[in-house]
């Protein structure tokens, strides 16, 4: 349902803006999974692209969040709300910035060794990430319902968390696996790989808290 | 003696505007939505219209309305216990009730002076004083599930858009119904309960003096007493806390009677609250804001009896 006062025209181009930024950071996100499935087939050429594309739409978004910012900060949005608009640009900016560190683990540790390819080619990391990009869609979803209504926000705020609990399920499979360490990995690879897990992990936990910055302006806006 | 009536009518003025200015323009600032020009310019214009409008009807509603034929030394005293009373209060960022003040503090010097008392108006004044704070109550209830199911329809940047302009709107009617009541008190009070060729004047000179004494001491004090304190409202508890309680003292215009917006608005944030099922109220401020009621008036009545009987 439409408002008949031009009286949130900033505020929906504000809206806008923050979908837009969503979309960098989907995009930034799909690169990362682009670079992974580069990385562990040896493919470096796509890989240095696919790596290239995290960092420039990190940037990016980075940009995007900056100047949203500058324009809330001006005055939009009723008191409260504000705080929480800028917030949830924030965490929304934290998802990319999960993407960019996860990969710059594949891009600094070049050849991969035999250990660490497999556990990436596994199907529980395929998982793993497919349930971060689904928590970065479901989060496009919930903010898309901005332009709907309150209802519809409440319903889609879940979506974002089941993803999140999955890939959490998806992490402690992965973990496991690593801890195994069947065929006896060098040391530093199930360090590295321990790490690239909990930052990857960080996108979607991300997602996750956004989605509760939006459950906090629902409770705020509409009582 | 009209100008020393006039003079502590301006002090008056310039305590309710510094006492009300949380009522005047807090929302508005607290909320982001006007500037502070714009919200003093919005207060100014709803001040302005309210006292130029109906101001008159609350003319005789002290010396006409509940006795008649005060002295202006009466007048005085009731002003100057008023202004005492009013000052105190707000430096202890209590809600100070100017209504109650004057209305105690005007029967104190009919007692004293042994005027003939209009019983009927002073029960009247006295039962909308405890009905209106509960009438709020419920007008402030059925507005918020209104507004609720209102916004609840609508998407986030409408229903941002509908609590600032709703904000907005139940300023200026804060602002309009203060003006014709508080100030219109004020204004009938300091003129002895006559209009002249310059009542418009006066009415315009109180309004503005109202506003310096917003601008120059307004803090948001006395709003966090009444709002933050007391309990959390959402922007659609307190539009119908604020549109409800102007609703009542528009209505106590009508009939005469000087009211109180702490009073109203205390009843209304109640209703919001209830509403919104908030059932963490801090009682404390609620029976410290309670208590007022019934202390100021009993004050300023024994303040103004003992005041006028002694410099007799």
């Amino acid at each position: 349902m439409k408002f008949p006062f031009s009286f949130g025209r900033k505020e929906n181009a504000i809206v806008a803006g923050v979908e837009n930024h969503l979309g960098i950071v989907m995009e930034t996100v799909s690169n990362f999974a682009k670079l992974l499935g580069a990385a562990t087939a040896g493919n470096n050429a796509d890989a240095e692209k696919s790596f290239a594309a995290v960092l420039t739409g990190e940037k990016k978004a980075d940009d995007v969040h900056r100047r949203l910012s500058m324009e809330i900060a001006e005055g939009a949005f009723f008191g409260g709300v504000r705080e929480d608009i800028l917030d949830l640009l924030e965490k929304i900016d934290n998802v990319a910035d999960s993407a960019k560190d996860a990969s710059r683990f594949l891009a600094v540790e070049g050849a991969l060794d035999p250990f660490a390819i497999s556990l990436l080619k596994s199907s529980a990391m395929s998982k793993f990430v497919e349930n971060q990009i689904g928590a970065v869609a479901a989060l496009q979803n919930l903010v898309s319902a901005f332009k709907i209504g309150k209802m519809e926000m409440l319903l889609r705020i879940p979506k974002v968390e089941e993803f999140e609990e999955a890939a959490d399920s998806n992490k402690d499979e992965l973990w496991k696996a690593l801890f195994k360490r069947e065929g006896s990995p060098d040391p530093v690879t199930v360090i590295q790989m321990r790490d690239f897990i909990a930052v990857t992990d960080d996108i979607a936990d991300s997602a996750e808290d956004a989605s509760d910055v939006v459950l906090v302006l629902v409770a705020k806006g509409y009582d | 003696m009209i100008e020393l009536l006039l003079a502590l009518g301006a002090i008056l003025s310039f305590v309710f505007g510094w006492n009300n200015s949380s009522f005047l323009i807090g929302n508005l600032r607290g909320s982001g939505t006007l500037t502070a020009r714009s919200s003093v310019l919005l207060a100014v214009t709803g001040l302005l219209a309210g006292v130029l409008l109906e101001g008159s009807k609350m003319l005789k509603s002290l010396d006409g309305a509940l006795a008649t034929s005060a002295s202006a030394y009466g007048l005085e005293v009731t002003f100057f216990v008023s202004i005492l009373l009013t000052i105190g209060l707000t430096l202890l960022a209590l809600p100070a009730s100017i209504s109650a003040a004057m209305v105690g503090a005007f029967l104190g010097v009919a007692v004293a002076s042994s005027l003939s008392v209009n019983q009927g108006q002073t029960y009247l004044v006295i039962t909308f004083w405890f009905v209106a704070p509960v009438l709020t109550y419920f007008v402030s209830l059925a507005l918020h599930r209104a507004l609720r199911r209102l916004v609840s329809g609508l998407n986030l940047v409408a229903a941002d858009s509908f609590n600032r302009v709703g904000v907005v709107a139940t300023s200026f009617a804060v602002s309009y119904s203060l003006g014709a009541n508080n100030i219109g008190l004020i204004y009938g009070t300091a003129l002895g309960g006559a209009q002249n060729g310059d009542s418009i004047l006066v009415a315009i000179g109180l309004t503005f003096t109202a506003i310096a004494g917003t601008i120059l001491l307004g803090k948001r004090k006395v709003s966090e007493t009444l709002g933050d304190k007391m309990l959390a409202l959402s922007p659609q508890g307190v539009l119908a806390a604020f549109g409800g309680a102007a609703l009542l003292v528009w209505t106590g215009t009508q009939f005469q009677v000087p009211m109180s917006i702490s009073h109203c608005i205390l009843g209304g944030m109640l209703g919001a609250a209830y509403s919104s099922r908030i059932t963490v109220i801090n009682r404390r401020i609620v029976s410290e804001s309670l208590s007022t009621w019934v202390v100021i008036p009993v004050v300023a009545f024994i303040a103004a009896f003992l005041l006028f009987r002694l410099s007799l």
